[in-house]
């Protein structure tokens, strides 16, 4: 399916998710009892929750379909899976699940330690360095070619390492 | 008020669960390919293209640490889901180390190649 038709297609079911939410924040507002405030108070947070859900999972189904394509998410250039998008990934996933299930247990915000902080700091910081040294590669490369005498057609690949 | 907390915490644990769940899927089934996550670019004059592709032992040890810590963490807050668990100092350190052991041998790999032939 071209990029034109998956646009489309995502546009209509947006529409179809907006007025699916306004229609059950509609019936909530009229048809259940109770002071206008509390009903105002209903409407717009059950619409939103709907509306949020709707969001999440027409992604989901996107991505799981394929229309979203995620086969690149780890890939580098050179077509090599990277170390530092792998750690990333999960520390990404631990902290995430660990949050939700905090959430879930407490029903409250949780407070975020500074170690935490400092563990997906280093990941993050890891990743960024490791792209810092892959950008030195190119520049390097770059001056690399014009001192050597290799033939341009064989250079075509520099600066794509892996990170 | 009690059903929208009811309601918002089961569409925050299926959309999370959900997303968590394609992409392990997708891992699994190598829609998302990790061929050549341990591999490494070293510095290769020899080469045409002036890098070559060789098992690197610092992706290997940080692809361990990291899922060590992962799993560990992980472990903590399954054992106690009340609160954020609180890492030893010792396990940030170690960790911190790996990913600079890794980042120190990428450099050294890339700007001036193998140890092994630096030391020739």
């Amino acid at each position: 399916m071209t990029n034109e038709a998956n646009g489309k297609t995502f546009l209509t079911l947006f529409l179809v998710m907006v007025i699916v939410t306004l229609v059950i924040a509609f019936a909530i507002a009229i048809w259940v009892p109770g002071e206008p405030t509390l009903k105002l108070r209903l409407a717009i947070t059950y619409g939103l929750l709907i509306l949020v859900f709707l969001f999440g999972f027409v992604i989901l189904a996107a991505i799981a379909s394929g229309k979203i394509d995620v086969s690149q998410l780890l890939e580098e250039e050179t077509g090599g899976a990277s170390t530092s998008r792998f750690q990333l990934l999960i520390f990404t996933f631990v902290i995430g699940l660990s949050f939700v299930l905090i959430v879930a247990c407490n029903c409250s915000f949780p407070e975020v330690p500074a170690n935490v902080l400092a563990l997906l700091g280093i990941s993050a910081s890891t990743y960024g360095v490791s792209k810092g040294i892959q950008a030195g590669t190119k520049n390097g490369s770059s001056t690399t070619t014009t001192s050597t005498t290799t033939p341009p057609t064989a250079q075509t690949p520099t600066g794509t390492t892996k990170t | 008020m009690r059903f929208v907390v009811t309601l918002a915490y089961w569409e925050s644990i299926a959309l999370l669960a959900g997303f968590f769940g394609i992409l392990f899927w997708k891992l699994l089934t190598g829609d998302i390919p990790l061929s050549g996550l341990l591999d490494g670019d070293v510095r290769d004059p020899a080469s045409l293209e002036g890098f070559s592709s060789r098992a690197s032992v610092g992706r290997a040890q940080s692809l361990t640490v990291t899922l060590f810590v992962g799993l560990w963490y992980l472990l903590q807050v399954i054992h106690n889901p009340r609160e954020f668990p609180q890492l030893p100092a010792t396990i940030v350190g170690a960790f911190a180390g790996s990913q600079a052991l890794y980042l120190g041998g990428k450099a050294q790999s890339i700007f001036l190649g193998r140890l092994r032939d630096l030391l020739k």
